[in-house]
């Protein structure tokens, strides 16, 4: 794992606006995340629900151990950490959903079988798609979905992330909804 | 769209939504006007965030997480590493059981499979140690036909088998509907029951051997996969799903199935692909012994030959009724080809009376050999399944293609390879310890490792293989009761060649013309003896030459003689003419250097020498049969060579110890292979066992090497009722209490053991309850001897690691670690008020007692004479310890005042074991362990005088260490500690 100063440094120039500091960011936070991720799995048991905050929350204080990283990291990193949530669970759709194709004969567990639904790798697939479109008329929006639905942030922290008032991130929230439902309904 | 456009539709639908739905007509149409466009977009917006509903108000991650954890695991994608040390190449496979990866072994740069385990089984704590414990009991098989189990890993909660790489298929594969070519299939079939004969030998059955867990390498070798996992995995599943039912009810239309057929599918809580393949007594639930193995073996040969299953059945419980109750089809009938012998061995395997079956793996594959003896096979060997295997589209093997077989494992375990030599000897004592598992930089060997156990007793001290490879040469014995014999090893037969008497053998060694075999006499209490010569079909010995330590060795001529003398404070390396002419010291070295006495080795071309020197690191060195300097041979240096011995070619030696290279968890002593040109060190061996000795025959193709292997549980017995001892280990395999253990005031035990990879101190309830582990050993230091005064407050135990060797103490429950010593100290004792700890220390060549106050400082020293093992008395004023009085003398056990001074009382006293001596607790007797023939019993001496009495009865199994309680129990680490002579072949 990275050393907790380094996050704290790709951090800080994150937050000056240093785009090759979140490109260094992102896969020490990825792994990170699926480490969580997979520790959570092997801890919990298996019909608890994955909690992707918690998950985002302890990613942080592992990565920011040792360090007292000002609030502005903290929110700088989950800008980052939604990002990669989205990342994870899409690869996993996607993965889930081509495996559920199955090549020639290709055995799949059982489990995995049963409780994902290719509607629901569909769905999440069709998102994702969505977003990526949505992105390219409206950033904010963009973010804003990502730490709302894929790392579970309030819209308070998000707020704070993106510095404007939880009104704004509400306002913005309803409508990049109602824009993915509408492109998704489609 | 635009930015201008976007914003546009944002601003009024933002403010279009903020209004009651009755007003947004006309806001609509006020602020569009005649974009109609705009308008649209808007309504259409509004009209969504209608009906969104809950869309997106979960979270993606609860949307699907019960998925992610349903499915028990994320994928590690390629590069990832795990554990610090796996990294991941691909995915293999997903198996019912868990994921299955080809991963790169970073430290010992080879190729290894992960095999993943399901969550329910790894989060259940007694299927993971059970788990543990099997891989254990498997990797010690070290069998050619035995995928090999290197270690057990955990990353991320999530547990993982380590095991070697093989390129193939599973048996599965080339078996879809179609029969095995016959001498295919006599070859793979035969490798099997040889592979299941060297498991069951010891003890493991399979359980589940089926097509699926057989796997045949691109070579056309069988392999056996998954031993001993079964029955974890049926228990481990069982036990997480206790609602699950009974296994034998399940039924595959029950488990929605994704692909292939029902009863192929391995489900960890249906094990609907065993239920094709199980035995009778499987079925019935009975106890399982070896012969599940032989029905499940014949059911694989059937369908093998058949290209069908023997038994077959939509559900499992008509498969089962069918196994129970008819017999299958006659496999000539459905091959015409199958020779009528073939189907007689089947049969016999299929006996549904496991009394009527084969009884043994080994009585199968004498039948299946003699078989293809006689079948005059027309066909050209194992070319059928080559040439399926091309059909299959494997490319053919590059190189080395089944090269990561290297047998065994790397995992921990150890044995302390403590030079205590019998008898409270007086040299400085080389107390060598346990020791950082080593590496190697060298690609993995070219081919399976071929092991062949050649003796049986377990008491093998000294061994040797004739130049030209037919016979062994070997000395069993406790010290006092050695014999020298021979082993023709075509015939399997033993002949004793000489004994010696209260003496023991300190080396052992053929002459390079095979006609004597040489062996070094040493007789008690002394630091070197004599060489002897005795013909090699027995006769009289003869003494050549006197004051050798250790083992000689001879030039390849057979002219000159080489070994170390050691006298007070002087090493020589020493050759001469066998008739004692013409000595010459080669080399000298004064402490603190020295010659390692455990062997030296000569290059097959007699120039040069092969030594292990202390300087004060331990390593290896060359030097000129000439005489001269000694030249480092490796820069690598070792905690101990056991042995070491020159391969034919004289660029490579073979050496068995515990180098400091690596990293990682315990380690055995081990073979490696060690480069005289770069100094490379490679592993030859790994697994539970250490190796005590390596030898080469002339042609370097036959190892000999001695293997030993602890067996130990921790238990607790009452005097008198040594049958109602209750055991309280989870298995044999951790060393449980071998290396200490000691009682607390609260009646817990603490012990030593390597149950979690590393030796560790653990606490466990008297009953078994709450096994605790106290400390942490990440640093992989070996640790010893734990002592507990009887006040409690703190525990007292060596540390052997070469940075922080000495006695540490910390609390009772593991916190507040204190280094009280900083030198070889042994057998600490806490003195009842618990102020001080009184140990033993090499101190001016011999071992005296000293004392350290418990808070820390200065340490004393309490005997001028030599003086070991101490305890101290309940009350606290005297101290047992073993006793040299003199040099050449016997061990007694004395009393000595607390405080020091000259012995109060000398009483006799065997010397059998090297543990500590504890008081009981009344304080009238002093007990020790007396281990006689391999059985072991506690013995006391009263203080008061008169003859020492057994205190225990036991009548099987050695004890290694023991304690009382102070309401009178004992905690025993009992077992076998057992050496054996093995030879390894096809190594190169």
């Amino acid at each position: 794992m990275a050393e907790a100063s380094e996050i704290t440094q790709l951090l800080a120039r994150f937050r000056l606006g240093d785009r090759e500091a979140e490109s260094r960011l992102l896969p020490l936070v990825y792994g990170e995340l699926r480490r969580q991720a997979r520790a959570c799995l092997a801890r919990e048991r298996s019909d608890h629900t994955l909690s992707p905050t918690a998950l985002v929350h302890e990613a942080f204080l592992r990565l920011a151990e040792g360090g007292q990283p000002a609030w502005q990291d903290r929110a700088h990193f989950f800008a980052v950490a939604s990002r990669l949530m989205r990342q994870i669970l899409v690869d996993y759709a996607r993965r889930h959903h081509a495996a559920k194709r199955g090549r020639s004969g290709e055995r799949i567990p059982l489990e995995e079988a049963f409780a994902f639904s290719n509607e629901k790798a569909a769905g999440l697939l069709a998102l994702d798609d969505a977003l990526g479109r949505l992105a390219q008329n409206d950033e904010r929006q963009c973010r804003i979905v990502e730490m709302k639905f894929f790392a579970g942030l309030s819209v308070d922290e998000i707020a704070e992330v993106l510095r404007v008032s939880p009104r704004t991130v509400k306002r913005e929230w309803t409508m990049a909804r109602a824009w993915l439902h509408k492109a998704i309904s489609r | 769209m635009d930015r201008h456009r976007w914003e546009q539709i944002k601003s009024v639908f933002e403010e279009a939504q903020e209004l009651k739905p009755d007003s947004r007509a006309s806001f609509l149409t006020q602020a569009c006007g005649d974009d109609a466009a705009l308008r649209s977009e808007v309504e259409a917006l509004l009209d969504h965030d209608r009906r969104a509903g809950s869309f997106l108000d979960g979270n993606a991650a609860a949307e699907i997480g019960v998925a992610m954890a349903g499915a028990g695991h994320l994928a590690f994608s390629p590069g990832e590493v795990l554990s610090g040390r796996f990294r991941i190449v691909q995915l293999l496979g997903r198996g019912g059981m868990g994921d299955v990866y080809e991963a790169e072994d970073l430290e010992l740069d080879r190729l290894v499979a992960l095999k993943f385990l399901p969550h329910d089984l790894a989060r259940h704590p007694l299927a993971l140690t059970r788990l543990k414990r099997e891989a254990r009991a498997a990797s010690a098989l070290n069998h050619p036909n035995i995928c090999t189990v290197y270690d057990i890993g955990e990353h991320d909660g999530q547990i993982f088998i380590v095991m070697e790489y093989l390129e193939g298929k599973t048996l599965r594969h080339y078996l879809k509907g179609q029969a095995l070519p016959l001498d295919t299939l006599l070859g793979l079939s035969i490798e099997l029951a040889d592979g299941l004969d060297a498991a069951h030998s010891k003890g493991i059955i399979h359980r589940d051997l089926k097509p699926e867990n057989i796997f045949a390498t691109t070579r056309g070798h069988a392999k056996i996969l998954d031993f001993g996992l079964a029955k974890l995995t049926q228990e481990g599943a069982r036990s997480a799903r206790p609602l699950n039912g009974a296994e034998r009810s399940a039924d595959p239309r029950d488990v929605p199935t994704v692909s292939v057929d029902a009863a192929r599918l391995t489900h960890p809580g249906a094990i609907m692909g065993t239920a094709a393949y199980m035995s009778p007594e499987q079925i019935r639930g009975d106890v399982l012994d070896v012969r599940t193995d032989l029905f499940s073996f014949g059911l694989v040969l059937y369908e093998a030959v058949t290209g069908r299953q023997a038994f077959s059945g939509s559900t499992a419980a008509v498969i089962h009724d069918v196994i129970l109750n008819r017999l299958p089809t006659s496999a000539l009938d459905l091959n015409p080809h199958c020779p009528p012998e073939l189907e007689r061995i089947i049969n016999k395997a299929l006996e549904k009376d496991r009394d009527l079956r084969y009884q043994h793996a080994s009585d199968i594959r004498a039948d299946l050999k003699r078989l293809r003896r006689d079948t005059d096979s027309k066909r050209a060997g194992a070319a059928g399944l080559y040439r399926q295997i091309e059909n299959g589209g494997v490319k053919p093997p590059l190189q080395n293609s089944d090269s990561q077989m290297i047998a065994g494992l790397l995992t921990r375990h150890k044995k302390a390879m403590m030079a205590l030599m019998a008898g409270g000897v007086v040299i400085v004592a080389a107390l060598l310890y346990y020791l950082f598992r080593t590496a190697s930089h060298a690609p993995a060997p070219p081919a399976a490792l071929e092991f062949t156990r050649v003796t049986g007793s377990g008491d093998v001290q000294q061994a040797d293989i004739s130049p030209d490879g037919k016979y062994v040469a070997y000395v069993r014995g406790l010290a006092g009761q050695q014999s020298v014999w021979l082993k023709q090893l075509a015939t399997d037969s033993d002949v004793q060649i000489a004994t010696l008497g209260d003496d023991t053998c300190a080396g052992l060694a053929f002459s390079p013309d095979g006609d004597y075999v040489y062996f070094v006499r040493e007789p008690p209490q002394k630091p070197s003896g004599d060489l002897y010569q005795v013909p090699f079909l027995g006769g009289t010995p003869r003494k050549m030459l006197a004051g050798i330590s250790g083992p000689p060795a001879f030039s390849s001529g057979g002219q000159r003689i080489a070994f170390v003398r050691i006298t007070a404070g002087e090493s020589s390396l020493v050759t001469t003419s066998l008739d004692g002419s013409g000595e010459r010291v080669l080399a000298s070295y004064k402490e603190p250097e020295e010659i390692d006495s455990g062997r030296v080795a000569w290059s097959t071309d007699g120039k040069t020498l092969a030594i292990a020197l202390y300087t004060p690191q331990l390593k290896l060195a060359t030097i000129s049969a000439e005489g001269g300097k000694a030249r480092p041979a490796s820069g690598v240096p070792w905690y101990a060579v056991a042995d070491l011995t020159w391969l034919p070619g004289s660029r490579h030696l073979f050496v068995a110890g515990n180098p400091q290279v690596g990293s990682g968890s315990y380690a055995t002593s081990q073979l490696y292979e060690v480069s005289l040109e770069g100094g490379e060190v490679r592993q030859i061996t790994h697994g539970l066992s250490s190796y005590k000795k390596v030898r080469a025959s002339t042609d370097g193709k036959t190892l000999l090497a001695l293997q030993e292997q602890i067996l130990a549980t921790l238990q607790v017995a009452t005097p008198g009722k040594e049958s109602e001892s209750r055991t309280l280990s989870a298995g044999n395999q951790d060393h449980d209490g071998y290396e200490g253990l000691a009682w607390t005031p609260d009646g817990k035990i603490i012990y030593l053991s390597v149950h979690s990879g590393r030796v560790d101190i653990w606490e466990v309830g008297a009953d078994g309850s709450n096994p605790r582990r106290l400390t942490n050993n990440d640093a992989y230091a070996g640790l010893f001897m734990p002592a507990v005064s009887f006040r409690g407050g703190f525990i007292a135990f060596i540390r052997g690691d070469r940075s922080e060797i000495g006695i540490w103490r910390m609390d009772m429950d593991g916190g507040s670690l204190k280094q009280l010593t900083q030198d070889s100290d042994w057998s600490p004792a806490v003195s009842p008020d618990g102020r001080w700890v009184i140990f033993f220390r090499a101190e001016g060549g011999k071992w005296v007692l000293m004392k350290v106050p418990s808070e820390g400082g200065p340490a004393t020293q309490l005997t001028d004479y030599t003086a070991a093992y101490p305890s101290i008395s309940p009350d606290g004023k005297w101290i047992a310890c073993r006793y040299v009085p003199g040099r050449n003398e016997a061990t007694s056990l004395a009393l000595v005042p607390f405080g020091g001074g000259q012995p109060a009382k000398v009483f006799p006293m065997p010397v059998t074991s090297h543990a500590p001596i504890p008081w009981t607790p009344d304080g009238h007797a002093i007990s020790y362990i007396n281990n006689v023939n391999g059985v072991g019993n506690v013995w006391e001496q009263p203080v008061e005088g008169g003859a020492p009495r057994p205190v225990t009865h036991f009548t099987s199994d050695r004890i290694f260490r023991f304690d009382w309680s102070r309401d009178g129990r004992l905690a025993l680490s009992r077992g076998t500690d057992q050496t054996d002579a093995v030879l390894i072949k096809n190594y190169q």
